[in-house]
């Protein structure tokens, strides 16, 4: 083999060799990359306690001896249909035997046209669930919500019986434990679980 | 039809062997071709599945709200980095590596990544698992199934790990049961089987297209082959056939029938005329160079070439450049359409020179043989010229001595002294000069020789009409006359064998060169003299020619009758080609009636025929036209 060949022959394995390298580097990128998203997707909102029985400053009604579940949602957030989509999945099949509320939190200053995002139709879609503006978020800070997607549900005794999001993460629709632990409760079933990490967008400016 | 997995053909054939590589050849170009364009494709679908991802990302969730404030969403972000990272390099390398196996496979890793991101990113929708089987079957486009394993292992690995990590992502809810992983894993071994078997079988067809392309290009390539080779020799062919032709002094030509105008003509042309190839093939060029004797004949002839009844050969003069006269001899046919005349033109000035030069030596030939009988005919008048001249001189010398003594006589009287002496010597004197015989054999011997000069000076005279050595036009002659001078120049030949009877009849003057025909006759005539010889030889009889000229419409004919041996049956055909004879040697050279006929037939337009019966004689017939072969011609041209 001639001196040319040889360095060309040489050339192409280190050429090879260095692409593999790259090649390696790449899928380690990617699969960082895929990890950064499944824990930003992954990561709960902020969460704090909400009164263990029904606030009596609040504005909402409900009928005597029915539970009562109040989701709180921000009307931009992009979970927010996520949200309601699990909820479609549980309510309407407790129509008539529990007071559903969808609640959607409006911060001081915005403008009207929030009220009239595309959740709103969604919302009051959903058989059983009657929806309300929350103007300066009274309510939310009634119920201690802090994040969008976040579900309280109090019993027929007015007691806390499920708080937290039904979604299994940000945006992500489909069976979970929230959700099935929210359906069990508003069966009349014992829940393993009383809360569940919620996914979405916070309430509150940020301080 | 040949595949590239059947050895169809016998091991070690080089035909086989070649076609096989070929195919080989073949089916891996085509491979590379399917690779390079699947690699393309993957391109543009790495970048439209990035620009979806990010349009689908600021559609669905362009920002993330904390209360009112808002900032681009992570979805945005991971849209454009991590949807980049999955795009960029492949298309980066599909343009680097078109073809090449690390290309595909990783074309293969990312594809299966952009499936597990949808999913990923749609919560594990079952619907989004629809990428991964459309994946797989855009993969398989490559027809290489080994592609379809990598993408299965990236796909199968994703499933596995996040299937254990988070479930939900994968297969959209929390808690599946052990055993999804296993669904999923088969759905995507069923479609790589069903793919794989396609995959096979394309390969299969490919292989069997490659090998029938190889096929049709080694057979291709042998036809052209053999094309080439039949091509070459054709060329090679036609040069030496275009050399041939155009290194002979026959001159190849074509010209159009309506016009006469050369279309070619071979580059010999301009050594006929002088004038270049180009001029040649200017219109009017062949009828404005026509010699003006021969035009309206030659322009006639080539307008009817191609006619029944027309000959293709024909011989004409044109005039050269430097005005000098050429003869040319055409054989043309018109083409099978009608539109061309194709032939050959030779100079045949040479030969027309020869021919002329040998018509007149046989002119002198015909004279030389003449000569000796000629000059007996001229040696018999002189004799008896010469003999009455010598008797006349003798008397002429007797009648002076006589007139001399008769003056003395006459002087003796006169002085008045009469001299008997003298008056006796007188008549002495006029004794010896036999007066009265004198007296009456002078004037005869005058007589005779006024006739034998008259004889002399018509025998000179006719020599002289005979060769009509000025003459090289056509004039009008009195034929009886030139032929009376043609009879007495001939006489010796005929005379000690056949007795000549000239019936020559009422004709009028014929346009014609006397020369030429005198020629004509004289050849008849000395062939009639040797047919008569043969017949009369060692007997004291006498054969007899007769000479007759008669008026026959526009014609004058002169028929030649003798009573020889007649023509045999056998050669009628030959007797006028030239050099043809059947008398011995040193008495005919073949050229007598081949002459003849050139004179009567191809200079005058007339006919020369003949009639013969074997041992009774034959009776040649010369028809000339009156008014000349020129004005036969024009007169044949309008009628």
């Amino acid at each position: 083999m001639s001196s040319a060949a040889t360095l060309a022959a040489r050339s192409a394995r280190v050429s090879d060799s260095a692409l593999a390298a790259a090649l390696v580097c790449w899928l380690a990128v990617v699969a960082a990359a895929m990890v950064g998203l499944w824990r930003y997707k992954t990561a709960p909102g902020p969460v704090s306690p909400s009164p263990a029985r029904w606030p009596a400053e609040s504005r909402l009604d409900r009928t005597e001896g029915r539970p009562a579940l109040v989701m709180f949602v921000l009307p931009m957030c992009p979970c927010t249909r996520a949200s309601l989509c699990q909820l479609n999945a549980v309510v309407p099949r407790f129509e008539g035997r529990v007071d559903a509320h969808v609640v959607f939190a409006l911060p001081e200053g915005v403008v009207e046209e929030w009220r009239r995002g595309g959740s709103w139709d969604q919302a009051a879609s959903i058989p059983g669930v009657r929806v309300h503006a929350d103007p300066g978020e009274r309510e939310a800070r009634l119920f201690g919500a802090k994040t969008s997607g976040y579900v309280v549900l109090y019993d027929r005794g007015d007691r806390l019986s499920f708080s937290g999001g039904i979604t299994a993460s940000r945006g992500h629709e489909g069976d979970n434990p929230g959700a099935d632990a929210l359906a069990a409760l508003l069966g009349g079933e014992r829940a393993q679980l009383v809360s569940w990490p919620v996914f979405g967008c916070p309430l509150e400016n940020p301080r | 039809m040949r595949r590239l997995d059947e050895d169809s053909e016998p091991a070690g054939t080089p035909a086989g062997a070649t076609v096989a590589v070929k195919a080989e050849r073949l089916f891996n170009e085509q491979r590379l071709s399917v690779y390079r364009r699947r690699d393309r494709v993957f391109s543009w679908l790495m970048l439209a599945q990035w620009a979806s991802g990010i349009l689908l990302a600021i559609v669905c969730s362009p920002y993330a709200w904390a209360g009112k404030t808002h900032a681009i969403h992570a979805h945005v972000w991971y849209a454009v980095v991590l949807g980049g990272a999955l795009s960029v390099p492949i298309i980066v390398l599909a343009r680097l590596r078109p073809a090449a196996a690390l290309t595909r496979h990783a074309i293969a890793v990312a594809q299966m990544l952009w499936s597990a991101l949808l999913i990923h990113l749609t919560g594990g929708r079952i619907e989004t698992h629809f990428h991964v089987f459309g994946s797989l079957a855009f993969l398989a486009f490559y027809r290489d199934w080994k592609v379809l394993i990598t993408a299965t292992v990236v796909v199968a690995g994703d499933h596995l790990v996040r299937g254990l990590l988070l479930p939900e992502s994968v297969y959209g809810i929390v808690n599946p049961e052990w055993w999804r992983f296993l669904e999923h894993a088969f759905w995507v071994v069923f479609e790589d089987i069903v793919l794989v078997m396609g995959i096979v079988e394309n390969v299969r067809e490919m292989k069997t297209l490659a090998g029938r392309q190889a096929d049709l290009e080694e057979a291709n390539a042998t036809v052209e082959e053999r094309v080439a080779l039949r091509t070459r020799d054709l060329a090679a062919s036609r040069e030496q056939y275009r050399t041939l032709i155009e290194s002979t002094k026959a001159i190849p030509c074509e010209m159009e029938a309506s016009s006469l105008r050369f279309a070619y003509v071979g580059p010999q042309a301009p050594r006929l005329l002088g004038y270049a190839a180009e001029t040649w093939l200017r219109p009017g060029f062949f009828g404005d160079r026509l010699h003006a004797d021969d035009r309206g004949k030659t322009l006639e002839h080539f307008g009817q070439v191609g006619e029944l009844d027309v000959d293709k050969d024909m011989e004409f003069r044109m005039v050269r450049d430097d005005g000098e006269v050429a003869w040319v001899r055409s054989i043309v046919s018109k083409s099978e359409d009608g539109s061309k005349l194709r032939g050959m033109l030779f100079d045949v000035t040479e030969r027309r020179q020869i021919e002329f030069e040998l018509h007149q030596a046989q002119k002198l030939e015909s004279v030389g043989r003449l000569a000796a009988g000629i000059a007996h005919e001229i040696n018999t008048p002189i004799q008896f010229v010469n003999d009455s001249i010598h008797f006349v001189r003798d008397a002429v010398r007797d009648l002076s001595g006589l007139i001399d003594k008769m003056r003395v006589v006459r002087d003796s009287v006169l002085s008045g002294a009469p001299s008997a002496s003298a008056a006796k010597e007188a008549v002495a004197a006029e004794e010896d000069a036999d007066l009265p015989y004198l007296v009456e054999n002078l004037p005869k011997a005058l007589d005779r020789s006024l006739d034998g000069l008259d004889r002399v000076a018509t025998i000179v005279r006719s020599m002289k009409e005979f060769a009509y050595p000025d003459q090289k036009e056509m004039a009008s002659v009195d034929l009886n006359q030139a032929i009376r001078s043609t009879l007495t120049i001939a006489r010796n030949e005929y005379k000690y064998v056949a007795d000549l009877e000239a019936d020559l009849g009422e004709i009028p003057s014929v346009t014609c060169l006397a020369g030429d025909v005198n020629q004509a006759v004289l050849n008849i005539v000395v062939n009639a003299a040797h047919a008569i010889g043969d017949v009369v030889k060692g007997t004291d009889r006498k054969g007899r020619i007769t000479v007759r000229t008669r008026v026959d419409g526009d014609f004058v004919v002169i028929s030649i009758q003798d009573t020889g041996t007649g023509i045999p049956e056998g050669i009628r055909d030959r007797i006028f080609d030239p050099f043809f004879t059947t008398k011995e040697v040193g008495r005919g050279t073949g050229q007598g009636l081949a002459i003849a006929r050139s004179v009567v037939v191809e200079k005058h337009g007339g006919e020369l025929t003949f009639q013969s019966e074997l041992g009774k004689g034959t009776t040649f017939f010369i028809r000339l036209p009156v008014q000349g072969a020129e004005q036969k011609a024009l007169e044949g041209a309008a009628t």
